[in-house]
């Protein structure tokens, strides 16, 4: 079947009027928003249709995605549209009338597209990209496409070990989107003037720095199933894929698309700051979007500007992986009072530090106490905190919550994590009673309306971090900590969140998968595996079953303590921070050791020599201190 | 303080609205038309606007009528050359009028809705099924599991074709008050049609007065 010239928009668009009174909150795929952007598709020659492989109200809130398609847009040549996965009920009316999956633009299907991007930011999407590529009647394996079908990009953090999804995407986006995707689009263009092959597009993208085209290698291994290396198949490809950064953050975007209906995050996200310097041992994050770039006050406070007036917000999302460590943040904050106070316009700050002063600047942005304040000790213990670099003391963390409740805060969220292998249940059980005594603290200054929060998320081991070697938690000892969590802290005032341990375990193994588990990925999707990450719809069934229909074993991903001397199948990705540096830090771990904030002064993870001749091109420099002689 | 009286379209673009969101669209585009909203007072204030008669999602409207109030006593001109760059693609904006503070709101002055339902393919014995409906003592019909009639409801209704398409269309006259509603899409299950075949348009509100 000819899918192009079957669906026009026109007729996609007539199917849809009885179609979408048919299923719930049909808005999530009619667009017309305010503020998308319709370009004339016959005059504009690159068409790129950026996906979010989870339902629109997820989405829209994805501000990777607002990104591109505000940088896509704003060139003559080419054109960004949206399309997102249809929820269960809107799959099932596309597969009944036969009709693709199309962008909520244009309405064309998503194979009349030149370009298909997906943002991946965490792993428990991949099933949706299969799902999504086969409502588009696409190949699903990249072998099977050819010059007629769009080409099949993806980026985002999970991509930073792309081997999992290697069978199924053209060419992965290693790093920071922002420039790549113009090389991307210009190297297209040549390409389709040129009339040449598939292959010779491959070739071109492959010399973009940061672009890793997966079908240029082959995957070895060894007889005891560890991974042995990569045998290129193209000679021209590069042996390591470094990362691509922007030396400075280009202009924030405002003009964001605002739903009709209601999405996750109702807000207008800024970006303060790009990287972070804690080092935080488990935090994938941390590590791979060094080095710290900041955004001016100046900037922020004349983003914040444009964005209400173009969208109509009324609240704003200073986004950072750590907004206590931005250089100029008390200036930040005394400007947004100066300009905002009276503006009924509500300004969030997550990520604070845990100390007093975070308590003064929630303070002076006026935020309203019902929101409740949130801090994230991660563990309670010493010797937990030491283990994963997060060295907080538990006298601050009771003097700063102190501060809260007298401050009129009445419900203080606490973020923990259980599941390395190294801890104990006296460490747990220090969550439980640490929880308690801030419970106490809190019934002595604000009284009975005091509600505490314990949300316990369970460790995950990431790849190019220094817990890469590490293996996960049993199924027996998380849930025996979990037990001991819901022992401990019930009752009054008191609420406790957790995990389901199998979700973390699917997560655990696709982050730090190797090619092999394309074929396990199939099979689950194949066996009605999608949407993942929603705790009622996984069917960890299907992965089992995908599992052992590969010959291939769960827990040799997740439960395997890896040796330091273990080649990964992400070791070709270079993130710019050294493997020696996560091996140290992996040993300081082991030894209790912590790390400070490189702020401080510098540790030599690479960051800096890697990317020093565009350091030095931009005549600009960064957060990172000089160099410390240990 | 003034009050003032929008009269506006809800078009294809934001045909799948609800009216909550319908009420945050309108919050946002008049925040973005830089207007000195007046909030209502409490723990977590909300712009003053009142909407006379929720929408149901998946219908589109033409003269909808709101009320909303500001803090300062504004031309008309320059509210509307303020507002008119600030609408969505959904919106569209007839006209505005002052009405005094104390008139009653207007949800309490609504007693009939007018609609123009199009039918997306042909429904042959139309005609017939309208007799039917209008034969009837009684419709009974379901609502969150609660028993209405519609045919008290029911002032009015007649067929148009449009030509040379020959595509059909009912406008019907339904009561709505602060007690009682039909919903269009009631009336064309009751006749034996699914809904989804047709689109539904409100034409405009009637109510127990003249509104200035």
């Amino acid at each position: 079947m000819d899918s192009e010239s079957v669906f026009t928009p026109q007729l996609i668009q007539k199917k849809l009027l009885s179609i979408l009174p048919t299923v719930q909150k049909p808005a999530r795929y009619s667009g017309g928003e305010l503020n998308q952007v319709v370009k004339d598709w016959q005059s504009i020659a690159v068409h790129w249709c950026l996906v979010f492989p989870d339902i629109y109200d997820i989405g829209m809130s994805n501000l990777g995605l607002a990104i591109l398609y505000d940088l896509i847009n704003q060139r003559s040549d080419a054109l960004a549209e949206r399309a997102f996965a249809p929820w269960v009920d809107m799959e099932t009316k596309l597969r009944q009338n036969q009709l693709p999956l199309y962008s909520l633009e244009t309405k064309h299907p998503l194979s009349a597209f030149d370009i298909i991007g997906f943002s991946l930011p965490y792993e428990s999407l991949y099933t949706n990209v299969l799902n999504i590529l086969d409502l588009a009647n696409l190949e699903l394996w990249s072998e099977k496409r050819a010059e007629q079908h769009p080409l099949i990009i993806a980026g985002g953090h999970a991509t930073y070990n792309p081997e999992p999804m290697a069978p199924f995407i053209d060419a992965f986006v290693i790093g920071e989107g922002e420039e790549v995707v113009q090389e991307i689009i210009d190297v297209f263009k040549a390409w389709r003037k040129s009339a040449s092959s598939r292959a010779s597009l491959l070739r071109q993208l492959a010399r973009i720095d940061g672009i890793y085209i997966p079908s240029f290698y082959k995957a070895h291994y060894h007889l005891n199933g560890t991974f042995s290396h990569l045998e290129k198949r193209e000679e021209s490809a590069p042996t390591t894929i470094s990362k691509r950064i922007v030396a400075h953050l280009p202009p924030a975007p405002y003009r964001f698309i605002v739903p009709y209906i209601e999405t996750v995050h109702e807000r207008i996200p800024i970006e303060i700051m790009r990287g972070c310097t804690r080092g935080c041992r488990f935090c994938h994050a941390g590590m791979v979007t060094r080095p710290i770039r900041e955004r001016s006050v100046s900037e922020i406070i004349e983003t914040i500007q444009k964005a209400v007036q173009a969208t109509g917000y009324n609240e704003v999302g200073l986004l950072s992986l750590s907004s206590s460590d931005y250089t100029h943040i008390a200036d930040l904050v005394k400007e947004i009072q100066h300009h905002f106070s009276s503006d009924h316009l509500s300004i969030s700050l997550p990520s604070l530090r845990i100390e007093t002063f975070s308590v003064e600047l929630m303070q002076a942005l006026g935020n309203t106490r019902r929101s409740g304040f949130t801090l994230a000790p991660e563990a309670a213990t010493e010797r937990m905190r030491n283990i994963i670099n997060k060295p907080i003391s538990t006298q601050d963390l009771l003097q700063t919550t102190q501060a809260i409740f007298e401050n009129g805060w009445s419900t203080l969220k606490l973020y923990f994590m259980i599941g390395h292998p190294l801890e104990t249940l006296a460490d747990v059980q220090a969550i439980a009673d640490l929880s308690k005594e801030v419970l106490a603290l809190g019934r002595k200054i604000v009284g009975h309306r005091v509600q505490i929060h314990v949300s316990v998320s369970t460790f995950i081991p990431k790849p190019h971090t220094p817990f890469q070697w590490v293996a996960c938690d049993s199924i027996e000892n998380i849930q025996e900590k979990i037990n001991l969590l819901q022992r401990n802290l019930r009752g009054k005032n008191l609420k406790l969140t957790w995990n389901p341990p199998e979700a973390t375990f699917l997560e655990a193994w696709l982050s730090r998968g190797d090619r092999r588990l394309g074929e396990v990925i199939y099979l689950a999707w194949k066996e009605g595996a999608k949407f993942d990450a929603w705790n009622d719809h996984r069917k960890m069934d299907a992965w089992y079953q995908a599992f052992a229909d590969c010959g291939l074993q769960p827990e040799f991903y997740t439960h395997r303590l890896r040796p330091i001397t273990e080649a990964f199948p992400w070791d070709h990705i270079d993130i710019g921070v050294r493997k020696k540096y996560l091996i140290q830090d992996y040993q300081k771990s082991l030894q209790e050791q912590t790390r400070p904030d490189c702020r401080q002064g510098c540790y030599a993870c690479g960051i800096l020599p890697k990317y020093n001749s565009l350091r030095r091109e931009r005549g600009l420099t960064w957060k990172c201190p000089p160099l410390k002689i240990l | 303080m003034m009050r003032v009286r929008i009269n506006f379209d809800k078009t294809e673009a934001m045909r799948f609205t609800g009216h909550l969101d319908l009420y945050r669209t309108w919050e946002r585009t008049l925040r973005r038309a830089g207007l000195p909203l007046a909030y209502s007072q409490g723990f977590k204030p909300h712009p003053r606007i009142q909407i006379a008669a929720a929408l149901p999602l998946g219908f589109t409207s033409s003269n909808d009528l709101m009320d909303i109030w500001l803090e300062d006593e504004l031309p008309i001109s320059l509210i509307q050359s303020c507002i008119l760059p600030a609408l969505p693609p959904g919106l569209r904006l007839n006209s505005l009028t002052e009405v005094p503070l104390n008139q009653p709101a207007l949800q309490s002055l609504l007693t009939a809705s007018e609609y123009q339902i199009n039918f997306l393919e042909p429904i042959p014995d139309l005609e017939q099924r309208v007799q039917a409906l209008t034969n009837q003592s009684s419709i009974p019909i379901e609502r969150r599991g609660k028993k209405h009639d519609l045919r008290p409801l029911l002032l009015s209704i007649e067929i148009i074709i449009h030509n040379p398409e020959g595509q059909q269309s009912l406008k019907t006259l339904l009561r709505t008050d602060a007690t009682l509603h039909a919903r269009p899409d009631e009336l064309v299950n009751a006749m034996g049609i699914p809904a989804e075949k047709a689109l539904f348009h409100r034409l405009r509100l009637h109510f127990n007065q003249e509104l200035t």
